[in-house]
Protein backbone atom coordinates (compact mmCIF):
# COMPACT_ATOMS: atom_id res chain seq x y z
CA UNK A 1 0.00 0.00 0.00
CA UNK A 2 1.32 3.21 -0.61
CA UNK A 3 0.29 7.11 -0.20
CA UNK A 4 -0.96 9.11 -3.02
CA UNK A 5 -2.74 12.13 -3.40
CA UNK A 6 -4.95 13.06 -6.54
CA UNK A 7 -6.15 16.38 -7.54
CA UNK A 8 -8.66 17.10 -10.25
CA UNK A 9 -10.38 20.30 -12.01
CA UNK A 10 -14.27 19.39 -12.89
CA UNK A 11 -15.62 21.29 -15.57
CA UNK A 12 -17.70 23.86 -13.02
CA UNK A 13 -20.37 24.23 -16.16
CA UNK A 14 -21.92 21.23 -15.58
CA UNK A 15 -24.66 21.27 -12.60
CA UNK A 16 -24.11 20.54 -8.37
CA UNK A 17 -25.02 17.06 -8.93
CA UNK A 18 -22.97 15.83 -11.62
CA UNK A 19 -19.95 17.49 -9.84
CA UNK A 20 -20.79 15.57 -6.93
CA UNK A 21 -21.36 12.44 -8.70
CA UNK A 22 -18.35 12.56 -10.87
CA UNK A 23 -16.44 13.40 -7.12
CA UNK A 24 -17.71 10.30 -5.63
CA UNK A 25 -17.09 8.27 -8.81
CA UNK A 26 -13.52 9.18 -7.72
CA UNK A 27 -13.81 7.66 -4.04
CA UNK A 28 -15.77 4.72 -5.23
CA UNK A 29 -13.51 4.17 -7.64
CA UNK A 30 -10.10 4.69 -4.71
CA UNK A 31 -12.18 2.05 -2.26
CA UNK A 32 -13.06 -0.39 -4.98
CA UNK A 33 -9.68 -0.93 -5.46
CA UNK A 34 -8.52 -1.94 -2.14
CA UNK A 35 -7.66 2.06 -1.54
CA UNK A 36 -8.58 3.67 1.88
CA UNK A 37 -9.36 7.46 2.01
CA UNK A 38 -7.57 9.31 4.54
CA UNK A 39 -8.53 12.69 3.52
CA UNK A 40 -10.86 14.87 1.32
CA UNK A 41 -10.23 18.37 0.40
CA UNK A 42 -13.10 19.95 -1.49
CA UNK A 43 -11.77 23.42 -2.86
CA UNK A 44 -15.06 24.44 -4.68
CA UNK A 45 -15.04 26.54 -7.52
CA UNK A 46 -11.06 28.43 -8.33
CA UNK A 47 -10.06 30.77 -10.74
CA UNK A 48 -7.87 28.80 -13.31
CA UNK A 49 -4.40 30.55 -13.81
CA UNK A 50 -4.85 30.17 -17.21
CA UNK A 51 -7.74 29.47 -19.72
CA UNK A 52 -8.15 25.88 -20.92
CA UNK A 53 -10.99 24.76 -23.39
CA UNK A 54 -12.33 28.39 -23.06
CA UNK A 55 -13.05 27.75 -19.13
CA UNK A 56 -11.71 30.72 -16.94
CA UNK A 57 -12.29 28.78 -13.46
CA UNK A 58 -12.66 24.77 -12.49
CA UNK A 59 -14.00 22.88 -9.00
CA UNK A 60 -11.16 21.59 -7.49
CA UNK A 61 -11.27 18.57 -5.37
CA UNK A 62 -8.40 16.07 -3.77
CA UNK A 63 -8.24 13.40 -2.04
CA UNK A 64 -5.21 12.06 0.06
CA UNK A 65 -5.53 7.83 -0.09
CA UNK A 66 -4.06 4.50 0.81
CA UNK A 67 -4.02 1.91 -2.21
CA UNK A 68 -2.42 -0.36 -4.31
CA UNK A 69 -0.37 0.28 -6.96
CA UNK A 70 -3.10 -0.84 -9.40
CA UNK A 71 -5.30 2.03 -8.39
CA UNK A 72 -3.21 4.55 -10.70
CA UNK A 73 -4.34 2.95 -14.41
CA UNK A 74 -7.69 2.57 -13.17
CA UNK A 75 -7.78 6.27 -12.32
CA UNK A 76 -6.28 7.99 -14.91
CA UNK A 77 -8.35 6.37 -17.58
CA UNK A 78 -11.80 6.83 -15.28
CA UNK A 79 -10.39 10.43 -15.47
CA UNK A 80 -9.16 10.37 -19.43
CA UNK A 81 -12.67 8.72 -20.31
CA UNK A 82 -14.74 10.85 -18.80
CA UNK A 83 -14.65 14.88 -20.20
CA UNK A 84 -16.03 16.34 -17.29
CA UNK A 85 -12.64 16.54 -15.66
CA UNK A 86 -10.38 19.17 -17.43
CA UNK A 87 -7.37 18.58 -15.34
CA UNK A 88 -5.95 15.93 -12.69
CA UNK A 89 -2.92 15.12 -11.27
CA UNK A 90 -2.04 12.10 -9.11
CA UNK A 91 1.13 12.08 -7.29
CA UNK A 92 2.70 10.08 -4.04
CA UNK A 93 1.65 11.83 -0.93
CA UNK A 94 4.81 13.47 0.83
CA UNK A 95 3.24 15.33 3.72
CA UNK A 96 1.95 13.98 7.03
CA UNK A 97 -0.56 11.32 6.59
CA UNK A 98 -0.34 10.22 10.38
CA UNK A 99 -2.60 13.04 11.49
CA UNK A 100 -4.89 11.84 9.28
CA UNK A 101 -4.52 8.49 10.49
CA UNK A 102 -5.43 9.61 13.94
CA UNK A 103 -8.12 11.12 13.10
CA UNK A 104 -9.57 8.24 11.13
CA UNK A 105 -8.93 5.46 14.40
CA UNK A 106 -9.48 7.55 17.15
CA UNK A 107 -9.43 4.28 19.27
CA UNK A 108 -5.46 4.39 18.77
CA UNK A 109 -3.02 2.34 21.12
CA UNK A 110 -2.70 5.81 23.15
CA UNK A 111 -6.10 6.64 24.63
CA UNK A 112 -6.43 9.68 26.22
CA UNK A 113 -5.95 13.76 24.74
CA UNK A 114 -8.12 12.84 21.38
CA UNK A 115 -11.50 13.22 21.50
CA UNK A 116 -13.09 10.15 19.07
CA UNK A 117 -15.08 12.59 17.84
CA UNK A 118 -13.26 15.17 16.60
CA UNK A 119 -14.67 16.00 12.85
CA UNK A 120 -11.86 15.28 10.10
CA UNK A 121 -12.85 17.96 7.87
CA UNK A 122 -11.78 20.83 10.58
CA UNK A 123 -8.50 19.80 10.72
CA UNK A 124 -6.43 21.77 8.07
CA UNK A 125 -3.73 19.79 6.10
CA UNK A 126 -0.07 19.39 7.11
CA UNK A 127 1.06 22.28 4.41
CA UNK A 128 -0.69 24.77 6.20
CA UNK A 129 1.28 24.76 9.53
CA UNK A 130 2.92 28.27 9.35
CA UNK A 131 0.12 30.03 11.27
CA UNK A 132 1.10 28.28 14.01
CA UNK A 133 4.36 29.10 14.15
CA UNK A 134 3.91 32.51 13.95
CA UNK A 135 1.20 32.62 16.56
CA UNK A 136 3.30 30.98 19.39
CA UNK A 137 5.93 33.65 18.98
CA UNK A 138 4.01 36.69 19.78
CA UNK A 139 2.58 38.14 16.22
CA UNK A 140 3.22 41.69 16.29
CA UNK A 141 5.99 43.27 18.20
CA UNK A 142 8.78 44.81 15.85
CA UNK A 143 7.53 44.38 11.85
CA UNK A 144 11.30 43.71 10.89
CA UNK A 145 11.33 40.81 12.72
CA UNK A 146 8.05 39.30 11.58
CA UNK A 147 8.72 40.24 8.12
CA UNK A 148 11.62 37.52 8.34
CA UNK A 149 9.38 34.98 9.76
CA UNK A 150 6.16 34.89 7.75
CA UNK A 151 6.06 33.86 4.13
CA UNK A 152 2.52 33.71 4.42
CA UNK A 153 1.98 37.57 4.70
CA UNK A 154 2.69 39.77 2.06
CA UNK A 155 2.68 43.21 3.24
CA UNK A 156 4.98 42.63 6.00
CA UNK A 157 7.59 40.87 3.64
CA UNK A 158 7.67 43.34 1.40
CA UNK A 159 10.03 45.76 2.85
CA UNK A 160 13.02 42.56 2.60
CA UNK A 161 13.97 43.24 -0.83
CA UNK A 162 12.43 40.57 -2.87
CA UNK A 163 11.31 41.35 -6.63
CA UNK A 164 8.46 38.92 -5.89
CA UNK A 165 6.95 40.99 -3.95
CA UNK A 166 5.10 43.17 -6.02
CA UNK A 167 4.19 40.22 -8.56
CA UNK A 168 1.07 38.97 -6.90
CA UNK A 169 -0.72 41.72 -8.27
CA UNK A 170 0.74 41.46 -11.64
CA UNK A 171 -0.28 37.68 -12.48
CA UNK A 172 -4.14 38.41 -12.68
CA UNK A 173 -5.30 37.99 -15.87
CA UNK B 1 26.35 42.25 -7.43
CA UNK B 2 23.98 44.33 -5.20
CA UNK B 3 24.21 45.07 -1.16
CA UNK B 4 23.15 42.50 0.77
CA UNK B 5 20.50 43.49 3.44
CA UNK B 6 20.96 41.02 6.20
CA UNK B 7 21.99 37.66 6.03
CA UNK B 8 19.73 35.65 3.77
CA UNK B 9 17.56 32.58 5.32
CA UNK B 10 15.24 30.24 3.80
CA UNK B 11 11.88 30.97 5.00
CA UNK B 12 10.93 27.56 4.99
CA UNK B 13 13.24 26.21 7.35
CA UNK B 14 12.43 29.59 9.47
CA UNK B 15 9.17 28.35 9.90
CA UNK B 16 9.82 24.83 9.76
CA UNK B 17 7.89 23.82 6.77
CA UNK B 18 8.68 20.62 5.56
CA UNK B 19 5.97 20.17 2.78
CA UNK B 20 4.94 22.51 0.26
CA UNK B 21 1.95 21.95 -0.70
CA UNK B 22 1.21 22.43 -4.58
CA UNK B 23 -1.96 23.19 -3.74
CA UNK B 24 -1.63 26.71 -1.82
CA UNK B 25 -1.46 29.65 -4.33
CA UNK B 26 -0.21 31.88 -2.06
CA UNK B 27 3.13 30.21 -1.66
CA UNK B 28 3.84 29.55 -5.22
CA UNK B 29 2.93 33.04 -5.91
CA UNK B 30 5.18 34.37 -3.86
CA UNK B 31 8.20 32.44 -5.43
CA UNK B 32 7.47 33.22 -9.00
CA UNK B 33 8.06 36.68 -10.79
CA UNK B 34 5.16 38.28 -12.89
CA UNK B 35 6.10 36.23 -15.97
CA UNK B 36 5.64 32.90 -13.91
CA UNK B 37 9.02 32.36 -13.68
CA UNK B 38 10.28 31.09 -10.26
CA UNK B 39 12.97 32.90 -8.49
CA UNK B 40 16.12 31.77 -8.39
CA UNK B 41 17.49 30.80 -4.78
CA UNK B 42 19.92 33.17 -4.74
CA UNK B 43 17.41 36.07 -4.76
CA UNK B 44 14.98 34.28 -2.70
CA UNK B 45 17.54 32.94 0.04
CA UNK B 46 16.07 29.20 -0.31
CA UNK B 47 17.99 26.63 1.18
CA UNK B 48 18.78 23.86 -1.55
CA UNK B 49 16.28 21.61 0.06
CA UNK B 50 13.39 23.81 -0.08
CA UNK B 51 14.22 25.44 -2.62
CA UNK B 52 13.86 21.73 -4.78
CA UNK B 53 10.38 21.19 -2.93
CA UNK B 54 8.93 23.86 -4.29
CA UNK B 55 10.10 24.15 -7.74
CA UNK B 56 8.32 21.27 -7.34
CA UNK B 57 5.35 22.38 -6.38
CA UNK B 58 5.43 25.22 -8.73
CA UNK B 59 5.19 22.55 -11.54
CA UNK B 60 2.76 20.84 -10.44
CA UNK B 61 0.57 23.48 -9.93
CA UNK B 62 1.33 24.82 -13.46
CA UNK B 63 -0.73 21.68 -14.36
CA UNK B 64 -3.63 21.67 -12.47
CA UNK B 65 -3.50 25.83 -13.02
CA UNK B 66 -3.21 27.27 -9.66
CA UNK B 67 -0.08 29.39 -11.12
CA UNK B 68 0.16 30.43 -14.71
CA UNK B 69 3.17 28.54 -16.96
CA UNK B 70 3.80 32.16 -18.68
CA UNK B 71 1.99 35.61 -18.07
CA UNK B 72 1.90 37.71 -20.97
CA UNK B 73 4.92 39.68 -22.41
CA UNK B 74 5.06 42.49 -20.47
CA UNK B 75 7.14 44.85 -23.33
Amino acid sequence: MNLYETTFIINPQTDDATIDRRVKDVAELIAQNQGKILYEDHMGTRRLAYEINGLTQGYYASFVFEAPTSVLPVLNRHYKLNEAYIRHLTVRFEGNADEFREQQEPPAPEVEEKAPGSGRREETPPPQAEPSGESEEKPADEPAETASETPESKEDAAPKSEPEADSDEDLEL
Amino acid sequence: MPVMKGKKICRFCDNKIDYIDYKDERILRRFTNERGKIIPRRISGNCAMHQRKLTRAIKRGRILAIVAFESESYR
